[in-house]
């Protein structure tokens, strides 16, 4: 609970120390430094700030634009030519420009798919939980619906009847994934409704949007972080797996998924072309999930204990 | 198994609670169908160009309007749909668009075959060896067996499913030759099936070993265990008898999804290895435009969803008698 003071003595008994008396520390600070001590979680991060890195300074540091083809340059393998690093593909573009702006379209997609999530997800979530009767029967059924539709199967059939491109591949992704965290901030509201803080609030007169924001959210924020943080590499899976099949990301747009894809057929002449991009991928998604389970364990230390 | 005879003992109570708990369940469950048809319905009604394209097969008009009245698609969107479900609750799901007369039954009993052994394969050597891999990282953590578990279970949830499959065929059939490249031939060439099989198999590998470790260690810790331990029965007797069933209850909610995910087929790994299964007919019928084969998809795999929640819940009330099917915990 982040109203809850703790002093170094409660934190000792947290992380196995020897008793420490002294100055009370904030629960932020308490948490960052739970998180540091984390190996695994400082591996992660670094794996994730450097992910984010490229995805912002794409235009800076790729070496070549990654839309330029040229015939004689076609299918170089790494380190064939100083010129291109990682090589070339099917029509000459750099490989290497085109992992690093890869990077980009899929923080583009995962951030914006996750907030509009995060938007229907708190809305719904939320109103199920406060005002329950029929609002809460129907965000309920609304979930249940979502949950029961084949997810990836759904998402092309989604894709095919809005076109592709990245708009309609981020609407495609989000509008099918928001029901978790509906879940959780229906679950977590539904026991911070009958509080006393919040009783008193609305005794007070406080308005709905106001309880809402000043009481409810603040409370509920840490539960939210963690889902968010294993939320993104998940929908950066979507995103890959789809432009993997053809329904995502259209040329000339680099992505990871669409990299790999377009090179399975030939793999077996020019490896490079499916592999770089697999391990892009995999790297950054290990990265994600160190990340995630430090932010988790941080957060929530109770869960750190018990927690796979 | 004494549990389960408890469970399921029918006193007058136990038995109407259970009787209006399947109702309840039931008739959600149709409702929820109700709605994914008529979701899938909408979209498909939507696709730009409708199911017979001028561009593939042009067509003077009277004979697209006749194609069109034949199979109803002259008759306005609401028409449709509730034909469409009449029709599909008294088991006819109508005939392929593409393979032209051919029930939709008979189709899925042709494609659905290969997806079936695809996922049970998987599954079959995935959820013993993560139970396995699960239990024994708990016993030794903090070894280098733990980390190695560790590290599969990283894997194998983290690394989405077509990477795994490059990485796997450009290895192993690539690089070393140790298995053939694509293709399912179980009869004549089983070789063919391995290198899938692994690959599906690993995200519930990783996954069960996670939970089922998390979930031992967790156990392990308690005081019963180590009354038991302290009564003088054997490390292995503890370990098997009073850790295992316990820690397995919150594992059955982890495998239960997996089940009607396996079986329906991974369209992602059917196209990669060329598996005829039900996943890769389904793409290759949204690229089809087949409409039928679409809707009795989408319906199939929700209802395998809504009969595995079901089971699930079931399946809880068996392992945990203290739970109550109404949800509560006594």
């Amino acid at each position: 609970m982040t109203s809850s003071i703790s002093t170094e003595a409660a934190n000792a008994k947290v992380a196995g120390y020897s008793v420490v008396i002294g100055k009370p520390l904030s629960p932020a600070r308490l948490a960052l430094r739970r998180f540091s001590r984390n190996r695994l979680g400082l591996i992660g991060t670094v794996i994730v700030a450097l992910f984010v890195l490229c995805a912002i300074l794409a235009p800076v540091i790729s070496p070549h634009d990654y839309q330029n083809t040229s015939a004689i340059n076609a299918y170089k393998a790494p380190g064939e030519s100083p010129e291109y690093l990682l090589g070339t593909d099917e029509s000459g573009r750099d490989v290497l420009s085109r992992l690093i702006w890869g990077a980009r379209t899929s923080l583009i997609v995962s951030l914006a798919a996750q907030a509009i999530m995060l938007v229907l997800g708190l809305v719904l979530g939320f109103s199920a939980g406060w005002f329950g009767g029929w609002i809460d029967f129907v965000v309920n059924r609304l979930i249940e619906v979502f949950v029961a539709l084949p997810a990836l199967l759904f998402r092309i059939l989604v894709v095919i009847v809005l076109g592709g491109g990245i708009t309609n591949l981020i609407l495609a992704i989000s509008l099918l994934a928001w029901p978790e965290l509906a879940r959780l901030v229906r679950a977590q509201v539904l026991g911070y409704r009958g509080r006393e803080f919040v009783e008193a609030s609305h005794a007070l007169g406080s308005s709905t949007t106001e309880i809402a924001l000043r009481h409810v959210l603040p409370n509920i924020l840490n539960p939210l972080i963690v889902a968010i943080t294993f939320s993104i590499p998940s929908v950066i899976i979507l995103e890959s797996s789809l432009s993997f099949l053809g329904y995502g990301i259209n040329e000339p747009t680099p992505s990871w998924g669409k990299m790999v894809g377009g090179a399975a057929n030939y793999i077996q002449s020019y490896w490079h072309l499916g592999i770089l991009p697999t391990i892009c991928l995999s790297i950054v998604m290990i990265g994600f999930s160190f990340f995630g389970d430090a932010v988790r364990d941080a957060l929530d230390p109770r869960s750190a204990q018990k927690a796979p | 198994m004494k549990i389960k005879a408890s469970a399921f003992s029918l006193q007058p109570s136990a038995f109407s609670s259970m009787a209006r708990f399947l109702i309840t369940r039931f008739s959600g469950m149709a409702f929820v169908l109700l709605i994914v048809s008529f979701l899938t319905f909408a979209l498909m009604y939507n696709v730009p160009g409708g199911p017979f394209d001028q561009n593939k097969q042009p067509l003077s008009e009277a004979a697209m309007a006749n194609i069109k009245r034949k199979y109803g698609l002259d008759q306005p969107f609401y028409v449709q749909w509730g034909r469409y479900v009449i029709n599909a609750v008294q088991g006819d799901f109508g005939t392929s668009y593409v393979a032209e007369g051919d029930k939709i039954v008979t189709l899925f009993g042709k494609y659905w075959g290969a997806s079936l052994i695809f996922g049970a394969l998987s599954l079959a050597w995935s959820i013993p060896l993560g139970l396995i891999l699960g239990v024994w990282a708990a016993i030794k953590r903090n070894t280098l067996i733990d980390y190695v578990v560790t590290l599969i279970s990283v894997v194998g949830i983290t690394v989405p499913v077509f990477a795994l499959g490059i990485f796997g065929l450009y290895l192993f059939s690539i690089r070393w030759k140790l298995l053939p490249y694509t293709g399912w031939d179980l009869v004549n060439e089983p070789l063919t099936a391995v290198l899938p099989v692994i690959i599906f198999g690993l995200l519930p590998l990783g996954t069960i070993a996670r939970y089922t470790r998390a979930g031992m260690l967790e156990v392990l810790a308690q005081d019963y265990v180590r009354t038991a331990r302290a009564k003088g029965l054997t490390f292995k007797i503890v370990v098997l008898k009073h850790a295992l069933r316990n820690a397995l209850i919150p594992i059955l909610t982890v495998i239960g999804p997996f089940i009607p995910n396996a079986l329906t087929g991974s369209a992602i790994l059917e196209r990669m290895f060329n598996i005829p299964g039900v996943g890769r007919y389904f793409i290759d019928s949204i690229q089809a435009r087949d409409y039928p084969v679409i809707m009795a998809t989408v319906l199939i795999v929700a209802v395998l969803w809504g009969i595995t929640y079901l089971l699930t819940d079931l399946l809880y009330t068996v392992a945990d008698p203290r739970i109550r099917i109404d949800g509560s915990k006594s």
